[in-house]
């Protein structure tokens, strides 16, 4: 079983960052490679930090339940303009007690032992509490470690395009022999969500990129939704809306690809989340309505000049 | 943009007034409330939350900087206020969220990481709110030196920060403010120190008059003797004010004496003024300050 | 093979499987020499060459025994220099001096490596690239919500003290001292602390400029993984051994490689394992080396990929880099402290 976190924001950067600046960003370990991929849509990745651990896991209900293993998290940033940073850890049950000598630890980078033998699910239930639980394992604060460091890079003008609101995304994924993919995403509140996947165990590896997809689009379809929100309230109060509706289409429109980068095999788990709630309709009824007021605005400004 | 409400003294009315600023800002913008008035965080009660009146139990600023947890408690103003007319007030008004102190915090020195865990909070909510309204304990307080030091990192130098002096319309108060701004270890030289340049930090200052009576307004309880002697005392003050450089230019605006607010800190709706409780007076100057606030051409360079 | 990978499309995403180096059964550090040994005369690397040299014998016969005739044997000889806190001597005084001597007592010297080489190396910065693998050790309760103290430049095998009144909030109670405690002690702790690097500010053309001083056990720590074949940057290895084909050695010790080949064919400079013979008063310094060894994240597909080929021919390699280190103290005079 994996648990994982994702949070993700707009870059602190007015204008989307060109390919070659994405790699400096992401350049946070000297000798450790960025990867970059181009297409359908450039999505870059840091390397991945690593961070030991030995606490108690969140359980709900709760139970003896103790960690120790290391944590990994990497940034990612799609379209030169979103920013992404993700935690995740394996969780593996293991029988001894006492903990063993670091090493142990350290040639598994990225696995958490469990130890106290707690009821799988009552971690899972414990991992996705609405309110972070004092000294239990911490995976938003390395994801936020991560996201500020990159957004205080030199490589960045720190003035953000748009004032969008970040969302956390937990997710956990676990592994079923001969299960057929499957996902529920659940919205805690405005700004948090839960997700669980269920995949067959070869497929566990691809279950954090696919995460990191799905906090993507559902950021997205976040910010963009408060954009529209905000731009009702500025035609409302008699304020422009046009700058904040141009800037909306310049940053975040043409990210929209759900799956782009998700293995094949986890694709079918989108055609799910496009069935309920209908993620790409919603999204472009709400990009055609940007697009109209963008093309009444300039009509009008064009009726305007013609007037005179 | 970032706004730092500070004063010399206490009970200059510079939480309450400044907690009103937030409240018509949020009419029109999103906005989050920083109670950083470590010493005594009670801001909540201002907004009349019941559950953070003192703070809040847990998880707020307090624990934010000394206990290195990631997500400060957020309130939304909103939904958690007991106030009614608060709530449903405008359907179209933006965020207003409030950051609550820890209940029984205190003040705490300063070390590298809450410095850096200061610049993270302020970044991360620059980017997300339009306006972040910071309300610094009175004085030359930790947490004025704390906003003044992350605000002079390079990683903040997008960022638009406003700095506000609030102070009431007395001899005392006027050189006070006085001090804390051009004193020794006041705003500009503890900036200065911080690596800000001083001209630019002085721009970003402004004065607010707290609780100015109104001599032009008739009061039928007043002697003729009463009234000339005020109107000596208010000349005086403008001039002392001018003297200190405190005067019109570097103000960013007055509000006057408010009956509700001697009694009880309060936000003034609307439907304060309506029920005939409140003066429209007060609402008008608080709204005046927060269009102000956001208005460049205020803010241009003198 | 005609069959199309299952997906349609792919990309080179710039990350290639890092590259093999060379490797011996066993590399030996025949000495690690300060500016100050080797600036006082002939004596002192006299006594050392004549004290390792019986020690040099045992390894060579030890490996032979392991390896029990299934292979040859490579076993390769390196020295160290120590051209990074002090410069002031030159290649061309001492490096043929030094061999001379070594020559008197048969030792052979197969590789010869600079100090400041394991801080950089053909302009890549292995002292930053190390410390940028630190994985320091959690005390019991770490959640991950602060950051390791990474930055401080230090790094110990316990738990430290705790301290008692930084950062906190005003007017909370004092706490009692507790002591550091050694992780997976047994009932006694041997507390071990050790400064990694050291950060200052100097002035440079009148301009104020913030520089690492990196310490003698992390470079000693470079030192290791580079003679166990373990660094890489970008994938690909890093300081490997240059012949020297100048007419003679040069004025600077920057001037030369990080590593020097000295002799014709030498056995790989990288090994499997490694054996230092030193003077006892390393002891500390390679005590540190070991707990910063144990706290690295190394590149999982370079240690992996060792082992495996050590299986290839018959030997097993230990996954823990510190397990292949291993080292011999001789009684042999020093020049002042070591670090």
């Amino acid at each position: 079983m994996i648990i994982g976190e994702v949070r993700t924001g707009l870059l602190r950067n007015s204008l989307p960052l060109p390919r070659q600046a994405v790699v400096d960003l992401l350049s946070l370990r000297p000798g450790r490679q960025v990867v970059a991929t181009d297409r359908p849509i450039n999505r870059t990745v840091s390397p991945d930090s690593i961070v030991g651990v030995d606490c108690t896991l969140a359980t709900e209900p709760q139970a003896k339940a103790r960690g120790i293993g290391t944590v990994v998290t990497h940034a990612v940033v799609v379209g030169g303009a979103v920013l992404q940073s993700s935690s995740r850890t394996r969780l593996e049950w293991v029988d001894y007690r006492e903990r063993k000598a670091w090493t142990h630890y350290t040639h598994r980078r990225g696995v958490v032992d469990v130890l106290g033998n707690p009821p799988p699910v009552q971690v899972v239930n414990g991992s996705k509490r609405s309110s972070h639980q004092r000294d239990t394992l911490d995976l938003g604060a390395m994801c936020q470690r991560m996201l500020m460091l990159v957004q205080g890079r030199p490589q960045l003008d720190y003035k953000p395009g748009l004032r969008t609101q970040p969302t956390q995304l937990r997710w956990n994924a676990t592994a079923r022999k001969g299960a057929r993919p499957a996902v529920h995403l659940h919205i805690d509140d405005e700004s948090r969500r839960t997700v669980d996947v269920v995949v067959p165990p070869e497929l566990l590896g691809e279950a954090s990129r696919f995460c990191e997809d799905l906090a993507l689009h559902d950021w997205l379809y976040t910010a963009l939704g408060n954009v529209v929100e905000q731009a009702e309230r500025d035609m409302a109060a008699g304020t422009d809306p046009m700058k904040l509706l141009g800037s909306a289409l310049t940053l975040l429109v043409r990210l929209w690809m759900p799956g782009a980068h998700v293995d094949s095999a986890l694709r079918p788990l989108w055609a799910d989340l496009e069935d309920v709630p209908g993620f790409s309709q919603s999204w472009h009824r709400n990009v055609a309505w940007i697009r109209d007021q963008i093309s009444m605005s300039t009509l009008t400004a064009w009726q305007d000049a013609r007037t005179f | 943009m970032l706004v730092f409400a500070s004063s010399d003294k206490g009970g200059t009315g510079r939480s309450v007034t400044s907690c009103n600023i937030a409240f018509h800002l949020a009419q029109r913008l999103d906005v989050a409330y920083l109670d950083f008035d470590f010493g005594s965080p009670t801001s909540g009660a201002i907004f009349e939350i019941p559950r953070a009146e003192r703070g809040v139990e847990r998880e707020g600023l307090h624990t934010y900087f000394t206990d290195g947890i990631t997500d400060p408690r957020r309130l939304d103003v909103w939904r958690q206020t007991t106030r009614q007319d608060l709530r449903g007030s405008n359907v179209r008004a933006g965020r207003l969220a409030f950051f609550p102190g820890d209940k029984g915090g205190a003040e705490f020195g300063t070390t590298r990481e809450i410095q850096q865990r200061c610049v993270e909070l302020f970044t991360r909510l620059d980017s997300e709110f339009d306006v972040v309204v910071v309300d610094l304990s009175a004085g030359r307080s930790a947490a004025l030196t704390m906003a003044l030091m992350a605000t002079a990192q390079p990683s903040m130098r997008g960022v638009t920060a406003r700095w506000l002096v609030f102070h009431r319309w007395t001899h005392q108060h006027i050189v006070a403010a006085n001090g804390l701004v051009y004193g020794d270890r006041g705003l500009l030289a503890v900036g200065k120190s911080a690596g800000h340049d001083q001209d630019t930090l002085l721009d970003a200052i402004r004065f607010v008059r707290v609780a100015v009576p109104n001599l032009r307004e008739h009061n039928p309880g007043q002697t003729a003797a009463q009234a000339t002697w005020l109107h000596a005392c208010d000349e005086e003050l403008r001039k002392l004010a001018v003297d200190n450089r405190l005067g019109r230019s570097r103000i960013l605006g007055t509000t006057p004496v408010e009956p509700v607010l001697q009694w009880r800190e309060q936000i003034i709706a609307e439907s304060d003024v309506s029920a005939k409780i409140a003066n429209a007076g007060t609402v008008k100057s608080f709204r005046e300050l927060s269009v102000r606030l956001t208005d460049d051409a205020v803010w241009e360079g003198m | 093979m005609t069959t199309i990978d299952t997906s349609a499309y792919t990309e080179a995403t710039a990350k290639p499987e890092p590259r093999h180096v060379a490797l011996s059964h066993l590399s030996v550090e025949v000495g690690h020499f300060y500016m100050e040994d080797l600036a006082d005369g002939d004596e002192r690397i006299r006594t050392q060459f004549r004290k390792v040299l019986p020690w040099l014998e045992a390894t060579r016969t030890a490996l032979a025994a392991d390896l029990d005739g299934v292979v040859k044997p490579r076993l390769s000889t390196c020295f160290l220099i120590d051209d990074y806190f002090r410069t002031d001597t030159s290649p061309d005084e001492i490096v043929d001096r030094l061999l001379g001597i070594a020559d008197e007592f048969g030792i052979t010297i197969d590789y010869l490596a600079r100090e400041a080489g394991c801080f950089e190396a053909d302009r890549v910065p292995l002292a930053e690239l190390t410390a940028a693998m630190l994985l320091p050790e959690p005390p019991v309760g770490t959640t991950g919500a602060r950051p390791p103290v990474q930055d401080s430049g230090w790094l110990c095998n316990g738990e430290r003290a705790p301290d008692t009144n930084s950062g906190n909030q005003a007017m909370m109670p004092v706490t009692d001292w507790e002591p550091p405690v050694e992780f997976g002690k047994r009932n006694h702790s041997i507390f071990l602390d050790v400064e990694l690097w050291k950060d200052r500010t100097e002035r440079v053309d009148g301009r104020l400029v913030e520089r690492r001083q990196w310490s003698c056990p992390f470079l000693a720590s470079v030192w290791q993984l580079l003679r166990l074949g373990a660094l890489r940057y970008e994938g690909e290895p890093v300081a490997q051994p240059q012949r020297w084909t100048g007419d003679s050695w040069p004025k600077r010790w920057s001037d030369l490689p990080a590593v020097v080949q000295l002799t014709q064919n030498p056995a790989p400079f990288a090994a499997y394992r490694t054996t230092s013979i030193l003077p006892q008063s390393y002891l500390g310094i390679e005590h540190a080396v070991r707990v910063i060894l144990d706290h690295l994240d190394i590149d999982k597909s370079v240690t992996d990929k060792t082992v495996e080929r050590a299986l290839r021919e018959g030997v097993r390699l230990p996954e823990q880099l510190s397990s292949r280190v291993s080292h011999i103290f001789v009684e042999a005079p020093v020049a002042g402290a070591r670090w």
